[in-house]
């Protein structure tokens, strides 16, 4: 596409100086000039405004990596890309951005470019590490006669976590036993209370010390650290990636509500984790980039394979369709967040 | 401001009285100019016909409809209406156009009509053109209106510009206007495109730099190329001739014009009388305009309603001629051409196809056999068209012009004795002069109170006027004079003969002429001019054929009354009409030659008829005492002018670089501390433009040291510098030798440019030094 273009208004403003320098030639000038040539100023005046654009650079205010159906709003300012400072032309434009797939597609926002930050919408909507960028500016003169376009660097990316089940107690309980040490958990052993942090499990919540304080305190045990983890392995055929992820992601998770670890190796790599905010953030980013393969471990505790059938989890000799492990509804985004009180059962 | 007239209207939501939100925000303000633009010229249309009431409360309505429904009717339904109304108001015109007219219009025909408007055809031509204003003006403004107070700004804009494209188009909008209409279309535009958070502070003054590009270009191209805008600095007067008797359907009156003797066409005629060429019905206060389409001729046309004598005429084209010169009433037409021959609504008949030079056209005319008794008894019944059509007088025309003329009438008892005082009147107290300047006003009223002298059109002009005022129906007459007897009934014709005429109309007899020009001052403006061509050789091939023929001394004055009886006696209609206009009127009416001669004598002190100035090359004296001051279309020029300029230095940073030159070029003295401090500013402004600008972690000495600066004076700057800036006191003898050697340092860089600034300096210190 051509870097400059007119608009409809610009297409209208020729074609008027068109006619008019038409009829004047025909029929006499009369006042015509006082149309054509204040035309011709405007054109020539728009084409000037925009030759003498640099083209800006973005910096984004990026938002957090979200669970599939999050929406954030993502900020945008632009700078001039040898000073860094705002650019020393301000122009007023159309901006768009460029989103990879799994992102919805942004809405074209109008803004004067080197003076205002701008925000917009996007929704997560397939899990991935789509990119956000480069920004598409349309930038026009003070009348909206010509357009000229030019793209704005660098593209960011953001990470988009696989959505969520609840998964069943029963289901919960049978892996811990399987894990060898579902019996009891050790959680007489006090250590101390802190301020609740992003991913801790509610049921560590000490609602007798969140009641005397503005903020939620959780109980933290000593042993918990030294617990060996539940295994969890995954593999999915072509297309069934997405499935593998979900499915994982609300097995572990849930397991991870619950405060036990887990360790969870996929085809594209392998995590172990505790219960912690930082646990969770290493465990959806694997899931984020989860691909189909064969699982790496058959043995785990827990191996979830997906296909175009289906997504079944084989827990020992046991094997099991999702549909029947999970506690109904749909998947959703909200507990995938590592930042998120767990909608789902916590007992 | 912006969001505070948003914010009024937000809270005014739920009331009826409040604006719809549109109307609160800035590019409202574009499309009132625009609206404005077009109101004027329409405004000045309805004035002319006397409807300018009647139009103010349409637009009114209009306004106030548009805000009522803007927030109630959806933009479909709005259009819908719009059309609706403009079709019904285009009927209700249709209808009130006189009967005979009407019949003419088919479909096709008023489609056809329409688009010849777009020609250049003023509207000001249409027969009933108060109506077609009332019917159409207030359509537009309410759609505008109604647009933008949905929001729709630049639709908005498109309704104005798109009408005042019209009246552009027919060529009543003028320079002035459309360039208003263009400058609210283009304010609506960009004020809408920068409607997002900082766009109008960000980008103001590139809009303002455009906006005074827009409209200070058009107006300069046009002053000089076109002559438009600014007359007083335009080239060459147009010729009388083009200015008199154009072709066209309306007639501008002009400024200063010049005199052409090139031969026009040849008269065999029995009698000597002016040849007319065309009338005009309507007129405009700065002009006048023919109403109405003439029909083909097809034969003949009636005779004046009085007693007529037919009179034929051969008419001999020595150039393209475009036009039958004839003596009034024309009635029938034979030769080449005259199949197509047009018969106007005035009653003058003239070709469609021109006649070549060469061939000659018979024309015959029934000329009214009339006298001042006939005259004085033909009462004041005019038919209701007549009275109607021309008795019009723009609402605007002072009331002083009627007042005049009710003294100038006070003793005349019928519109004929009314018609021979201001006659006589007009050519007592006004001198005859073709140099005069156009005034800005109402062309009679500023004939009549401001001007001390002006040709044939404004002395006609301000005859019509005159009677108007006092419900004497009368028009404007153009055409020729006799021109000059070449043999026994044989008239030649130059351009410089064009003239325009007074024609007051009579019931039971018709159009009789009456010309308050003097008659002696433009003969002798004419003959010197012929004179000058002769003497000065200019090959006018016409010109040597004639000279021996020319002898102006013997012409009799012009004829006023082409059909005026004797005047001593009715009985005396027998004669031959042509005795009786070469002899012209005798007694009270014969009056023209002589007594206007004596006339001018005694009104305007030495200035005799001969000394009028009279050559159109002559500058300075124009008349009208308006000279050595600028007119307001040259002051507004040069106001646009200085507006403009400041907006484009601003808008493209030419004021913040002539002000940095300023300060690099000139420094007064404040202290030694700051003397040094500004004077190393000035030295390290310099070698940033040549070098490069010092890094922010740089000191001053490893800048001059990086880009090469080693100059011995810069090095003593340096010094300096740091001392007062590190080191002890700076003393002033140190500080004069920094600022003296930067003074030298940024001389040699700039040898040319800057030595006027530092002259400027100089003087500036010196006066300092003294008044301080």
């Amino acid at each position: 596409m051509r870097e400059y273009t007119l608009t409809n208004r610009g297409r209208a403003v020729v074609a008027i100086c068109g006619a008019a320098a038409l009829m004047a030639w025909l029929f006499g000038a009369r006042a015509l000039g006082a149309v054509v040539l204040p035309g011709i100023v405007a054109l020539a005046g728009a084409a000037l405004q925009l030759r003498r654009i640099d083209p800006p650079e973005i910096r984004r205010d990026l938002p957090p990596d979200d669970a599939v159906g999050a929406t954030h709003e993502v900020g945008l300012r632009f700078v001039d890309p040898a000073t860094g400072a705002s650019p020393a032309s301000p122009f007023v434009a159309d901006v768009v951005e460029a989103t990879g797939s799994g992102l919805s597609d942004p809405p074209t926002v109008r803004v004067v470019v080197g003076e205002a930050t701008t925000t917009y919408p996007v929704s997560y909507e397939r899990r991935g590490s789509p990119t956000v960028g480069p920004a598409r500016i349309r930038a026009t003169d003070v009348l909206g006669l010509l357009v000229r376009r030019m793209e704005a660097g660098p593209a960011d990316r953001v990470l988009v976590y696989p959505g969520r089940h609840p998964i069943a107690a029963r289901f919960r309980r049978r892996l811990y036993r399987e894990g060898g040490l579902g019996t009891s958990r050790q959680r007489d052993e006090f250590d101390r209370l802190r301020e609740y942090d992003r991913g801790d499990p509610l049921r560590d919540v000490s609602w007798s010390a969140t009641a005397k304080r503005d903020e939620l305190i959780v109980t933290e045990f000593a042993a918990e650290a030294e617990r060996a983890p539940v295994s969890i392995a995954g593999g999915a055929e072509d297309g069934g990636a997405d499935d593998l992820a979900t499915a994982t992601a609300s097995v572990a998770l849930a397991l991870l509500d619950d405060g036990v670890p887990v360790s969870v190796d996929l085809p594209n790599g392998s995590v172990e984790v505790g219960p912690t905010p930082e646990g969770r953030r290493r465990l959806l980013e694997l899931l984020a980039l989860a691909t189909g393969g064969e699982p790496p471990e058959t043995d785990a505790d827990a191996v979830i394979e997906a296909d175009l059938d289906g997504t079944r989890v084989r827990v020992g000799d046991a094997e099991l369709s999702f549909e029947e492990v999970r506690m109904g509804g749909e998947a959703t985004g909200e507990p995938g967040g590592v930042g998120r009180i767990p909608a789902g059962e916590t007992a | 401001m912006t969001r505070v007239l948003g914010r009024l209207g937000g809270s005014g939501t739920g009331r009826i009285a409040a604006l719809p939100p549109g109307l609160l925000r800035a590019p409202t303000a574009g499309v009132a100019v625009a609206v404005a633009a077009y109101l004027g010229v329409l405004f000045g249309v309805a004035d002319v016909v006397g409807s300018a009431g009647a139009l103010a409360a349409a637009v009114g309505l209009a306004v106030l409809a548009a805000t009522a429904s803007a927030r109630l009717v959806s933009p479909r339904t709005a259009v819908l209406a719009a059309v609706a109304l403009l079709a019904a108001g285009l009927l209700g015109y249709y209808l009130s156009v006189p009967p005979d007219v009407r019949e003419v219009f088919t479909p096709t025909n008023v489609v056809v009509d329409a688009l010849r408007l777009l020609t250049g055809i003023s509207v000001l031509r249409l027969v009933r053109v108060d109506a077609w204003v009332l019917a159409t003006t207030p359509i537009p403004t309410f759609l505008a209106w109604y647009l933008a107070g949905r929001g729709r700004h630049v639709q908005a804009a498109l309704v104005a510009g798109g009408t005042l494209g019209f009246l552009v188009l027919t060529g009543d909008a003028g320079v002035g206007a459309t360039l208003l209409g263009v400058l609210g279309v283009t304010l609506a535009v960009g004020l809408s495109t920068l409607s997002v958070p900082s766009g109008i502070r960000t980008q103001w003054d590139t809009f303002a730099a455009l906006l005074a590009v827009m409209v200070v270009l058009p107006a300069t191209i046009s002053a000089f190329a076109f002559g438009g805008v600014v007359p007083t600095s335009a080239g060459s007067a147009p010729g009388l001739e083009s200015s008199v008797t154009g072709t066209s359907e309306s007639l501008d009156v002009v400024g200063r014009v010049g005199l052409s003797p090139a031969p026009r066409f040849r008269v065999e005629s029995p009698v000597k009388a002016n040849w007319q060429v065309a009338s005009y019905d309507r007129y405009t206060g700065s002009g006048w305009v023919r109403t109405g389409e003439p029909d083909l001729l097809g034969g003949s046309v009636d005779a004046p309603p009085g007693e007529t004598t037919t009179v034929r005429q051969n008419v001999t084209a020595l150039s393209r001629l475009e036009l039958y010169p004839t003596v009034w009433k024309p009635v029938s037409v034979a030769g080449p051409t005259a199949e197509t021959a047009e018969l106007a609504d005035g009653g003058t008949i003239n070709p469609r196809v021109p006649i070549n030079t060469g061939e000659t056209v018979r024309i015959e005319s029934a000329v009214l056999r009339t006298s001042p008794a006939r005259l004085r008894a033909a009462g004041t019944d005019y038919p209701d068209a007549i009275r109607e059509r021309y008795t019009q007088l723009p609402e605007s025309t002072p009331d002083r012009v009627a007042n005049l003329t009710r003294r100038v009438t006070a003793d005349a008892g019928t519109p004929y004795d009314a018609a021979v005082a201001i006659e006589r009147y007009l050519p007592r107290v006004k001198n005859y002069s073709l140099s005069v300047s156009r005034p800005d006003g109402d062309i009679a009223d500023s004939f009549l109170f401001e001007m001390r002298a002006g040709y044939c059109t404004y002395f006609a002009t301000a005859m019509v006027a005159m009677l108007r005022s006092q419900g004497v129906p009368a028009r404007l007459a153009t055409g020729y004079t006799a021109g000059t007897e070449v043999s026994d009934g044989e008239w030649l014709v130059r351009a410089q003969d064009a003239h325009a005429w007074v024609q007051v109309y009579f019931p039971g007899q018709g159009w009789v002429n009456f010309d308050p020009t003097p008659a002696a001052a433009r003969e002798t403006a004419r003959d010197r001019r012929l004179q000058a061509a002769e003497e000065s050789g200019a090959g006018v091939a016409g010109v040597a054929v004639v000279t021996e023929v020319v002898t102006p001394g013997e012409d009799t004055p012009t004829p006023t009354r082409t059909a005026a009886g004797n005047g001593s006696s009715d009985e005396d209609l027998s004669a031959e009409v042509a005795r009786v206009i070469e002899q012209g009127i005798p007694g009270e009416s014969q009056s023209s030659g002589d007594a206007t001669g004596t006339v001018i004598n005694t009104a305007s002190g030495a200035t005799t008829p001969t000394e009028t100035p009279i050559d159109p090359a002559a500058e300075g004296d124009d008349g009208d005492g308006s000279g050595p001051l600028p007119d307001r279309r040259t002051t507004g020029y040069a106001v646009l002018l200085l507006i403009g300029g400041a907006a484009v230095a601003h808008g493209t940073g030419a004021t913040r670089r002539a002000s940095r030159t300023v300060w690099l070029h000139v420094q007064l003295r404040e202290g030694p501390a700051r003397d040094v401090e500004r004077a190393f500013g000035r030295l390290q402004a310099l070698l940033a433009g040549r070098y490069r600008e010092r890094r922010p972690r740089e000191t001053p000495r490893a800048y001059l040291a990086a880009v090469g600066a080693d100059d011995a004076r810069m090095a003593r700057v340096l010094e300096i510098y740091e001392r007062s800036r590190y080191g002890d006191e700076t003393t002033r003898e140190e500080a004069d030798e920094a600022v003296r050697a930067v003074d030298g340092i940024v001389a040699d860089a700039t040898p040319i440019l800057g030595r006027p600034l530092r002259r400027i300096a100089g003087v500036a210190r010196w006066v300092r030094s003294h008044v301080g």
